[in-house]
């Protein structure tokens, strides 16, 4: 017992006369000249008292009392100089004269690692010639000054230095002693790679076979167990010293393996580990029901593995019999061989790893050949899958296909598009007929099919039964486009069919064909006349603003409040509302800035934001002496291929879709598209929880687009402004609302807000997020299929 | 008065050497806590002696004012109904120490152990009367997060996963995190070492060992004794249990969240 509390740390009573165990220690008082009356008090072992005192000397102060001893404690012998002082004191007196230097050194250690390397080897060199016995702790201390100074290189060369003068000077060596060294620095990743071999032959050197592969064994599996994979060739020089040992070899390496089973570290071992035990392996799996479920919970990758491991893997699993579990009916099996959580996590894992490593590109027939055998389980099963991940855009187009087409429950995808381009250049298997036909994974090949055809030939994709008809459709699409678009989007569409399709794609759809060529300038130029060109729209309030500002080279920046507009010259920022100026700011800007400020309108207050070179810095107009960080610059009028849009809630907070931004609140949230509009006006919402991944229509959404085309019909605002929540504006002279959403009146503001109150409302009928994880229901953002629009207010004076 | 020191003073070698001597105290300020801490989270006896020599060190007694301590009697049984908030210590008088009752009592035991709060049975009324008497403790103590063993766990598992799955863009963000928060990193764990009855148990929360500038994600949480034998949850003691949590919670908390996750 006392042992353990030493062992522990423990300071005993000095009265327990019957149990000496431990050092006596005592409490020493130092004073400093500095520090008048205050005195330190450290608690330190008799037999390394003078150590401590010089280290402390070094700073100038003096012992003035020693009080003890008090308590015993743990012998330390460890470090240097204490080492040195408890095992060869008659010499200590050598270790305690370098000691001053070694503090001095230590302070130089990280800002000039070089340097204090030298004066080490100074030191070092002084030693030698007297106690050379001292090196090694020597060294290792002065390695454990670089890790702690982060310079883990630095701390490999100082480890081998220590190695190098047991060999050189020819040294007695305490073996425990160098393993727990070596593990320390080993777990501390602070070894170069031949290191391990040094000391696996240093060993054989030293000691009887047995008694090397005794100590390299135990060095390899804790080096392991505590958390560094097991590199390729541990296998090679463990059974070489076994061998040599005269023990049996295939026992040695399954009571090996059975102990590294447990360790995760053993998820990132080479290859060549796998393929050394591979057969071990085997036999040991096929004892032990609970070394099935270890491997077969594992979800290992090799580093820098190319993307075969998964199919050799898999092959393995099958092997070794652990893939039984897979797909044997539920409870038929002992409960540890079985995966943890069911199979259908196992699968999950499985591709997100496989996505995760090979961004979609590493093989997939292993899991094509795995997933039919556990279709049955996992029907039965009933728990979905999620195959993607956090990386839809890498999982394999075929896998999914099959998984479709064998009925396995499958977790909705998260945002992102489908890797379709990954998928086209790959080797694809399947003709995706499964995956166009399903209700959810259909719309999202039909967006990654249109993100795709923006960029390349649509020929490309009509031998691919699956897609054929979805081409067809988008060339309905385009035809469409031309029907109801204006003169410059005829010339936009004219531009890509000519780009990107041919007469062989429109033989899918000969009437679109048709149609395109019936197409009129004089009917689109008609339209566009009819809709109104954006310079007929007038904005009186906007263009007496622009009146007010002065811009320089940086030009006018705009920021969104909906339904306000802030704009600036860098000088001044205006408030502009649907009728007149709401207010005026002459900005506060301290100090240096990047760019023009970015505005928040909120509240009768406006938040005024900028970069800096020392960050991000804020201030609201009711304060402008506060300056502080947001955190997140408040959201750009424009905003990647979008335009942003908030609304301002009754409380006077304004609304992005995250949380509510306030006046006088110092910190903003993350930015978040809320949505966009595109085509056909519908919007959804997915949940960001890896567990369930669900997309909803949004009510709201849908009824305030009224399932309009949202299109527009001038190059200059093609970016749809949805957010306006108010669909069934009346038509402009534009055609169509959109330009509405700038101005809003007053009862299109409130339509908002009952807009963003039934926003709330459906989130709250979403289901409740589980407890303990972190999900957050967001609102997921289309992007628009063209490019924002940029005003240029500079030539509109 | 001076806006700056001028550059005679702050180069002069004296100077230096004042400000190593600065910096000296507030490492041995931090190293007080520390080991006030470790003798609280393993639970060590700590002779009375100790403490008494110690006092007269501002730095210690700031380390150990206000700790809540249980004396133990010769036999190394703890005296609940005389544990309180440790005030003074002196060599004639011992240990001054304000009982739950507000009494002020001086107490000479041979011992005494700074309990975790997890075993400290009247830990709510002792942080009520801390709070009444505005008592700020140097160490963590009462206010400690603490994770008591949730009654449905499965005893038989040998690790928890509630913390997996945090990635961090770079592994040494996850190590500097562990580092500022003061646990070890060995391996690819951050590990955190208790003695419970008898024994000591590490726990070990798997942050990862490729390289530091390679994006890690966090693994199971287990516990470990004599360095490397996986213990089930059910031996792991309820401090053990505590301080691994609170280790996992307080490294997966650092993780990384992609606020723009959604495009």
């Amino acid at each position: 017992m006392t042992a353990n509390l030493l062992q522990a740390g423990a300071l005993l009573p000095i009265t327990q006369k019957k149990d000496s165990a431990g050092d006596p220690v005592s409490a020493r008082v130092y004073k400093h000249e500095a520090l008048g009356g205050r005195v330190v008090v450290k608690l330190v072992a008799d037999n390394l008292a003078p150590a401590e005192d010089l280290s402390l000397e070094y700073l100038g102060f003096s012992l003035a009392e020693v009080r003890g001893p008090v308590a015993r404690g743990r012998r330390q012998a460890v470090g240097f100089p204490a080492w040195a002082l408890i095992n060869d004191p008659k010499n200590g007196g050598y270790a305690l004269e370098v000691v001053k230097e070694m503090e001095k050194i230590a302070r130089v250690a990280r800002s000039k690692p070089g340097n204090a390397k030298d004066q080490y080897e100074g030191v070092a060199g002084r030693l030698a010639k007297t106690v050379p016995h001292f090196l090694p702790t020597f060294f290792e201390e002065a390695g454990r000054g670089f890790i702690e100074s982060g310079n883990n290189a630095q701390a490999a060369t100082m480890f081998a230095k220590a190695r190098d003068a047991e060999r050189v000077y020819n040294l007695q060596v305490d073996e425990n002693r160098r393993r727990d060294v070596f593990l320390e620095f080993a777990l501390a990743a602070a070894m170069s790679a031949g290191a391990l071999e040094d000391y696996a032959r240093e060993l054989a050197r030293v000691h009887p076979p047995k008694e090397a592969y005794a100590l390299f064994r135990q060095v390899c599996v804790q080096r392991c167990q505590g958390g560094l994979p097991p590199w390729a060739a541990m296998a090679d020089e463990l059974r070489s010293m076994a061998a040599k040992a005269g023990l049996d070899k295939n026992a040695e390496d399954e009571s090996v393996l059975d102990e590294l089973l447990d360790a995760p570290a053993l998820a990132g071992a080479a290859f060549g580990f796998w393929k050394a035990y591979e057969k071990p392996l085997i036999a040991l799996a096929h004892r032990s029901p609970s070394a099935r479920g270890r491997l077969l919970n594992l979800h290992p990758w090799p580093p820098r593995e190319a993307g075969s491991f998964m199919d050799w893997w898999l092959k393995f699993m099958e092997s070794t019999g652990a893939a039984e579990a897979l797909w044997a009916p539920a409870g038929t099996l002992p409960k540890e061989s079985e995966p943890v959580g069911g199979p259908a996590l196992w699968l999950g894992k499985s591709s997100s790893a496989l996505n995760k490593h090979n961004w979609g590109r590493g093989s997939v027939a292993g899991l094509m050949t795995v997933l039919p055998k556990m279709a049955a389980r996992l029907r039965s099963d009933g728990q979905p899958v999620d195959l993607h991940g956090t990386h839809v855009h890498s999982t394999s187009l075929d896998l999914i296909d099959l998984a479709l087409e064998l009925r396995i429950p499958l977790a909705s995808p998260g945002p992102g598009y489908l890797g379709l381009d990954t998928w086209l250049s790959g080797k694809r298997s399947r003709p995706l007929m499964m995956l166009a036909a399903d209700e959810i994974y259909g719309p999202r090949l039909t967006q990654a099919l249109e993100a795709y055809l923006g960029r390349h030939h649509a020929d490309t994709l009509i031998d691919i039964p699956g897609l054929r008809d979805m081409v067809s459709k988008w060339l309905g699409a385009c035809a469409d486009r031309f029907d109801k678009g204006g003169v410059i989007q005829l010339e936009q569409q004219l531009q890509e069919v000519d780009k990107f399709t041919s007469p062989r794609t429109f033989a899918l759809n000969i009437r679109a064909r048709d149609r395109i060529a019936k197409a009129s300038a004089v009917r689109a130029l008609q339209r566009s006349l009819h809709g109104g060109l954006i310079d007929e729209l007038g904005w009186p309030a906007l263009e007496q603003a622009r009146k007010k500002l002065a811009p320089g080279q940086q030009g006018i920046q705009m920021s969104e409040s909906w339904p306000f507009l802030v704009v600036t010259d860098g000088a001044k920022a205006i408030v502009v509302g649907r009728d007149n100026i709401v207010l005026e700011h002459d900005l506060r800007l301290t100090g240096h800035t990047w760019g023009l400020p970015s505005f928040i309108y909120t509240g009768a207050q406006l938040l005024v934001s900028w970069h800096s070179r020392d960050g991000l810095k804020a201030y609201w107009s009711g304060r402008p002496a506060e300056v502080f960080n947001p955190q997140q610059p408040p959201q750009p009028m424009f905003y990647g291929n979008s335009v942003s849009a908030s609304f301002e809630l009754d409380d006077g907070g304004r609304t992005a879709g995250a949380r509510a931004v306030h006046a006088g609140d110092t910190k903003l949230p993350a930015r978040e598209q809320m949505w966009t509009a595109r085509g056909s006006g519908a919007l959804s919402i997915s949940s960001s929880d890896s567990e369930s991944r669900n997309t909803t229509q949004l009510p709201a959404a849908r009824s305030a687009t009224r399932g309009r085309d949202f299109w527009m019909s001038s190059a200059r605002m093609d970016t749809t402004w949805i957010s306006s929540g108010a669909g069934s504006c009346p038509s402009r002279p534009m055609g169509r609302s959109d330009l509405r959403v700038l101005p809003g009146s007053a009862r299109e503001r409130s339509r908002a807000r009952a807009a963003s109150r039934s926003k709330r409302r459906t989130a709250s009928r979403l289901p409740a997020r589980s407890a303990g994880t972190t999900s957050r229901w967001r609102w997921c953002a289309c992007p628009a299929t063209s490019s924002p629009a940029r005003w240029d207010l500079r030539g509109r004076t | 008065m001076l806006k700056s020191l001028p550059s005679a003073i702050k180069d002069d070698s004296a100077t230096e050497q004042l400000r190593e001597l600065r910096d000296w105290l507030d490492r041995h300020q931090k190293e007080c806590v520390t080991t006030v801490e470790t003798w609280m989270v393993r639970s060590l006896p700590v002779p009375t002696g100790v403490i008494k020599e110690v006092w007269r060190d501002p730095s210690w007694q700031t380390a150990l004012r206000d700790a809540v301590i249980v004396p133990l009697d010769e036999q190394g049984n703890s005296q609940r109904e005389t544990a309180g908030f440790l005030r003074h210590g002196e060599e004639t008088r011992g240990l001054g120490v304000v009982t739950l009752d507000g009494e002020t009592r001086w107490l000479d035991p041979p011992a005494i152990t700074i309990p975790h709060p997890v075993l400290l049975l009247e830990l709510d009324d002792f942080r009520d009367f801390a709070t009444e008497l505005h008592i700020e403790q140097s160490i963590s103590q009462l206010y400690r997060e603490t994770w008591p063993k949730p009654a449905k766990l499965e005893a038989s598992a040998k690790s928890i996963d509630s913390f997996s799955g945090g990635t961090f863009k770079q592994l040494m963000h996850a190590t500097s995190r562990c580092r500022t928060l003061g646990y070890r990193v060995s391996g690819g764990y951050a590990v955190t070492r208790i003695w419970e009855s008898g024994r000591l148990v590490e726990g070990r929360f798997w942050i990862g060992s490729d390289a530091p500038e390679v994006e890690a994600e966090t693994g199971d949480l287990g516990w470990v004794e004599s360095a490397s034998n996986p213990l089930t949850l059910g031996e792991v003691g309820p401090v053990a249990f505590s301080e691994g949590m609170r280790m996992a919670a307080a490294v997966y908390a650092g993780r990384f969240i992609d606020e723009a996750e959604a495009s």
